[in-house]
């Protein structure tokens, strides 16, 4: 199962006419992407160490990699892991009061899953990729 | 461009103590300083201490930059290019400390 569907819901939810629908919206925006690397990371032969935390090791992964698409994929996980903290967790934040904040999530993790996409479809570009990132 | 000295700061004081705990108060210096410089219509930063929920294994630092929502852009790159002087600047072990992120400032008179 993809988790590049979430991504589908958060469009869904980021039509919905209240606060919790826009929140929503950033959470499943921010799964779209992160579940995605991570299973971009987990086909191209990275291991992540037990005791480590999913999300930090794959933002770490994409932002510290010496090639600039991965970087650029890393900037969005690391903006849109904190949209996704205060959507969940900070029910006195103002920021979700207009779409602004779901709309711009949904476009940061509609084109970063792009650029995944044409990393991964690409063997070249893949392999190059692979030799960038940390272990 | 130049570094408006005016824009007015907040700092939560439990950011500001664990950025003293972590020893980064000159990293914060310099991402507030960059961020001045380089977001257009900034109005004001206020800095605030992040829990680190269940994705990351850290409390971090949020440097919150609200600007003037007229100039709003959805294909705006100053986060991107601020991440990018960031990463380039500071080792992961002082990045994942500190998040900024840019949000518009309806309600403050520009």
């Amino acid at each position: 199962m993809p988790g590049k569907g979430f991504l589908d819901v958060a469009r869904d939810l980021a039509a919905g006419l209240t606060e919790y629908h826009r929140r929503a919206a950033v959470v499943n925006a921010y799964y779209a992407l992160v579940l995605e690397c991570r299973d971009a990371l987990s086909r191209w032969g990275f291991v992540m160490p037990r005791r480590d935390n999913m999300h930090a090791w794959v933002r770490l992964r994409f932002t510290y990699a010496g090639d600039a698409d991965l970087k650029f994929i890393g900037y969005a996980l690391d903006k849109l892991v904190k949209d996704r903290n205060e959507a969940s967790y900070d029910l006195r934040s103002t920021a979700f009061g207009s779409p602004a904040v779901a709309q711009d999530a949904i476009r940061d993790a509609t084109t970063a899953l792009a650029l995944l996409d044409q990393i991964d479809g690409d063997p070249v570009r893949r392999a190059a990729a692979i030799a960038a990132i940390r272990p | 461009m130049v570094a408006p000295t005016t824009i007015p700061l907040t700092v939560d004081p439990e950011a500001a103590e664990l950025v003293a705990e972590l020893g980064m108060q000159a990293e914060l210096e310099c991402m507030l300083d960059q961020a001045r410089q380089m977001i257009p219509g900034l109005r004001r930063i206020h800095v605030e201490f992040a829990p680190p929920y269940d994705t990351g294994p850290d409390p971090s630092v949020l440097i919150m930059a609200y600007r003037d929502p007229s100039l709003h852009r959805p294909d705006d790159q100053t986060w991107n290019q601020y991440s990018r002087w960031k990463t380039t600047t500071f080792s992961p072990d002082v990045f994942r400390h500190f998040t900024l992120l840019i949000r518009d400032d309806p309600n403050h008179a520009g």
